[in-house]
């Protein structure tokens, strides 16, 4: 039978995304040595790194844009290296996936963007595909009317909305989310992470995120994974933030994420202590 | 298996709905839920217990259609037997939907005749001509000033378009001059010979690449190479925010970008036009001396005798011309650009078409001048 739902067919039920002793080198510098990594089902994961660290290489890595030098990467249970053209196609539309700059397709409405996947994959009514339209708006908070607009004429926030209403068209089960909450006012970024952590529950998504935004990984984030010196350390973020590596104390206690933790550990927290 | 089945409950109506509802069996719901009866009301309850898969979009359909029988009529909607978790959120965005839609204005279809769309385009083409002139003074405000300020001629700059623009293209130019007048001597030397005149093919090449193939080619093929590079570099530079950078930090982009390029063309094409001469009249005597066994120093003396004074200078007086209009064009279309890449393809090309137009049109104007003025 066509492995038509990927999701299914795990064997190891609890993990959707599974990497081995990844190794990726661009020419004599190496971003990752043999690193590991898992996502749990519905879980939202989030990923760290400094600069350079090799976050969205790992996230190409793991949709297969980018080929690694050693190491196996596991979706849904299934080694993506090992797929077919047309099983590698179904297991494409089992994820989506937003870019670091929305990515929408300049040359086409946000409307189109949102129909193009769907165009290519199930031939549908006109009708039907303006439905799906206004469905994956309201589930990405966008008004209908941001429908007829082209990228160029969206803000940094509608763009990201948008981008995540394309992923969202497809009715993913995992999420990849690149730097969603980079570039927006805390206001747009808040309401976002919200958006985030409801889509998650009603949807029951599986989330992977890279983000700089430490308010945003201690609001939405069950885990977090944190890549240095090419290796991946992940625990929930209690757990991180009790790490002894001395890069992670320094992204989780520097001076700019003691705000973030106070605001997220207490909530009516004010002012962080002195002393 | 339909997807869906409709019966009378009693008082209210019941659909049972089976089978496969994912996103890929969307298309064959659809039908099913298109052809529901209109004459629907009282309640209705939709029995979920024996769906397999449901898929947001399928769901969101259901409702849809739902709400649009229930618009007309009274009819309140039940789902029992384990509902998908979703139809609870979907029924939520659908009532937010439904008060945007309410409080939205329909847009006025816009229905444009030919004379309004003749008319818009014709006013548009009077502005751009205006703005197109108004770059120009911008220019040409920056030049006068150069000579109170040498400084803002940027001498490295322009050498570097130089090089890129002219000693770069000189291979292209050089085939292409080349080979165009091999294929006008030997088409002249074909029609000639009919007279026993083949030696007129030396007049004939020497005159056409002189005054007009050498210059004219020149231009063309360097409005494709160049004209097109100064609109996408120009154009990047504005999707990039860099030239408001340089306003902002109090730089001039018209002096710093554009003159140094516009420059650099009038500097290359009159050379361009010498090299493209020079392999025009070899292309002429090689087929000269190959077709007509026309030796190269009788090919000479009849080339000195079909020179007047004026034939060089009549086709290269119209390069410096040619490159302004190339440079200009180019630069600002590439200043033209905004908001995304589709812009920077869609400006990138009107550059150059543009710029092979005003070329073509310019030399008729020339050809016209020199024959009032017997040049």
């Amino acid at each position: 039978m066509e492995p038509r739902d990927p999701v299914a067919q795990t064997p190891d039920d609890d993990l959707v995304v599974r990497v081995r002793g990844l190794v990726n080198r661009f020419g004599t510098q190496v971003v990752h040595n043999d690193l590991s990594f898992d996502v749990r089902r519905n879980e939202i994961m989030g990923i760290v790194g400094g600069s350079g660290a090799g976050k969205s290489v790992l996230l190409h890595t793991i949709l297969g844009l980018h080929e690694p030098q050693a190491g196996t990467i596991e979706v849904f249970g299934r080694n993506i290296q090992e797929l077919s053209p047309a099983e590698r196609l179904a297991m494409t539309r089992a994820y989506g996936v937003t870019f670091q700059s929305g990515a929408l397709i300049s040359s086409l409405s946000v409307a189109e963007n949102i129909q193009l996947p769907l165009r290519e994959a199930y031939s549908l009514d006109e009708s039907v595909l303006d439905d799906l339209v206004q469905l994956n708006l309201s589930l990405a908070g966008l008004a209908p009317d941001a429908a007829e607009k082209y990228p160029a004429q969206l803000s940094g926030g509608m763009v990201k909305r948008a981008a995540l209403a394309r992923a969202l068209s497809m009715e993913p089960k995992l999420l990849f989310l690149d730097e969603p909450t980079s570039g927006l006012d805390p206001i747009s970024a808040a309401d976002f992470d919200a958006l985030l952590l409801y889509l998650h529950g009603e949807l029951k998504l599986t989330v992977v995120m890279i983000t700089h935004d430490l308010d945003s990984l201690f609001r939405t984030c069950d885990r977090v994974s944190v890549i240095v010196d090419g290796r991946m350390v992940s625990d929930t973020l209690p757990g991180i933030l009790k790490s002894t590596n001395p890069w992670i104390r320094a992204y989780f206690h520097g001076p700019r994420a003691r705000g973030a933790e106070l605001a997220a550990a207490g909530g009516d927290v004010a002012e962080a202590p002195h002393g | 298996m339909d997807a869906l089945a409709l019966q009378r409950d009693g008082e209210g109506w019941r659909i049972d709905l089976r089978g496969d509802w994912s996103l890929e069996a969307l298309p064959r719901i659809d039908l099913e839920l298109e052809a529901l009866p209109a004459a629907m009301s009282g309640t209705l309850v939709c029995d979920w217990s024996r769906v397999e898969h449901p898929g947001i979009a399928p769901v969101w359909a259901l409702l849809t259609r739902l709400s649009e029988l229930g618009s007309e009529r009274q009819l309140a909607v039940r789902h029992e037997g384990n509902p998908p978790h979703t139809v609870q959120l979907l029924q939520k965005l659908q009532r937010e939907l439904c008060t945007a839609h309410g409080t939205r204005a329909l847009a006025v279809p816009n229905r444009e005749g030919a004379v309004e769309k003749l008319g818009r385009w014709t006013v548009l083409q009077g502005t751009e001509a205006g703005r197109l002139l108004g770059f120009f003074g911008r220019i040409a405000a920056v030049l006068g000033e150069s000579f109170s300020r040498p400084r803002v001629l940027r001498l490295s700059s322009i050498a570097r378009h130089v090089q890129e623009t002219g000693v770069s293209a000189i291979p292209i130019v050089s085939l292409i001059a080349f080979l165009i007048s091999v294929v006008v001597a030997y088409l002249g030397a074909q029609q000639l010979a009919r007279f026993g005149a083949t030696i007129f093919v030396v007049d004939l090449v020497t005159i056409a690449v002189l005054r007009e193939m050498g210059v004219l080619l020149t231009a063309i093929i360097v409005a494709g190479r160049s004209g097109s590079a100064f609109a996408a570099e120009i154009g990047v530079m504005q999707l990039n925010e860099e030239i408001d950078a340089l306003r902002a930090m109090g730089m001039n982009p018209i002096e710093l970008l554009v003159v140094p390029r516009v420059l650099g063309l009038v500097i290359a094409l009159p050379c361009l036009t010498v090299i493209a001469d020079a392999m025009g009249l070899a292309g002429g005597g090689l087929l000269s001396l190959v077709q007509l066994h026309i030796p190269p120093a009788q090919f000479t003396i009849r080339m000195r005798e079909a020179l007047s004074s004026t034939t060089f200078w009549a086709g290269m007086v119209k390069a410096p011309v040619f490159a302004l209009l190339i440079g200009m064009v180019g630069a600002y279309r590439g200043m033209q650009v905004r908001d995304s890449a589709r812009e920077l393809g869609r400006l990138t090309t009107m550059a150059v078409v543009q710029s092979i137009f005003l070329v073509i049109l310019a030399d008729a104007f020339f050809a016209v001048l020199f024959e009032q003025i017997d040049f």
